[in-house]
């Protein structure tokens, strides 16, 4: 199983544990690992594409080359269908609603994830990271669907270049 | 593409588009409040109670996750500057 699954499985056992009262730290570790999941799971896929697999360790170099708030940025654009010239002529026809629900998705929990990890004066319930947890989950069945299309290669690159795609 | 008036009220236009959201059963609207996101980009936070229930089928969950991209979609063509953050919070 690939560590965004395994990222995924752990951040519902977290929110499912402490049934009667949960505890805010397995609330937030539960969110914290969902979006890293999501993270990880385009970052790996977007390294893979982006990179040669020899030698060994570049692939995982040029997935530390990943900006987080560089992929919110491109993420919000495609949403927004406020694309850079670049995207919009790399891909014309638009992004699908595939690939908008998995950059809505990521910003979301982007977002949620800093909450999560900083804000201690923000207060989470089951329900709240159990619906977040689950748009990942749904993010990722989306992404399975359409991962092999030049659209997907297209949001990869995106997500590592597209701050540069702007200038 | 919607037109805009050359000078328009953000979030009465939120106030208005999140009104047209169809809520499933025990959700409702709460709070539409003005922020910057963890980057320091001005943004929307929008809050949901949802009603407390011993257990909540994933097929309901969905549902309330609707409501999170009905209001993105509905806001797409305005094309807003602002991110609408959406929390669905159990009622207290």
């Amino acid at each position: 199983m690939a560590l965004s699954d395994d990222l995924l499985e752990q951040a519902y056992i977290l929110a499912n544990l402490d049934q009667r009262k949960p505890k805010q730290a397995n609330l937030r570790r539960a969110i914290s690992s969902a979006y890293y999941a999501i993270f990880h799971r385009l970052t790996t896929e977007g390294s893979q594409r982006m990179s040669p697999n020899r030698p060994r360790k570049l692939v995982p170099r040029v997935a530390r080359a990943f900006s987080h708030s560089e992929m919110k940025q491109v993420c919000r654009g495609i949403y927004q269908a406020n694309r850079s010239v670049v995207l919009e002529s790399l891909h014309p026809q638009g992004f699908s609603p595939q690939i908008r629900l998995i950059a809505e998705s990521f910003v979301e929990l982007q977002e949620q994830r800093q909450l999560a990890d900083y804000d201690l004066t923000n207060k989470f319930d089951r329900f709240q990271v159990i619906e977040l947890l689950d748009s990942v989950r749904i993010a990722f069945e989306t992404w399975q669907s359409i991962r092999l299309t030049d659209e997907a290669n297209v949001f990869l690159a995106a997500l590592l270049f597209g701050g540069r795609w702007s200038k | 593409m919607a037109t805009m008036p050359v000078q328009f009220d953000e979030e009465a236009l939120m106030l208005e588009i999140i009104r047209g959201l169809k809520l499933p059963e025990g959700v409702k609207f709460k709070d539409l409040l003005p922020d910057n996101d963890w980057s320091g980009d001005p943004c929307w936070r929008v809050y949901f109670t949802v009603e407390k229930q011993s257990d909540f089928s994933t097929s309901y969950i969905r549902r309330v996750s609707a409501v999170r991209h009905a209001l993105h979609e509905a806001m797409r063509p305005y094309s807003l500057d602002k991110w609408a953050y959406v929390s669905f919070n159990e009622e207290t």
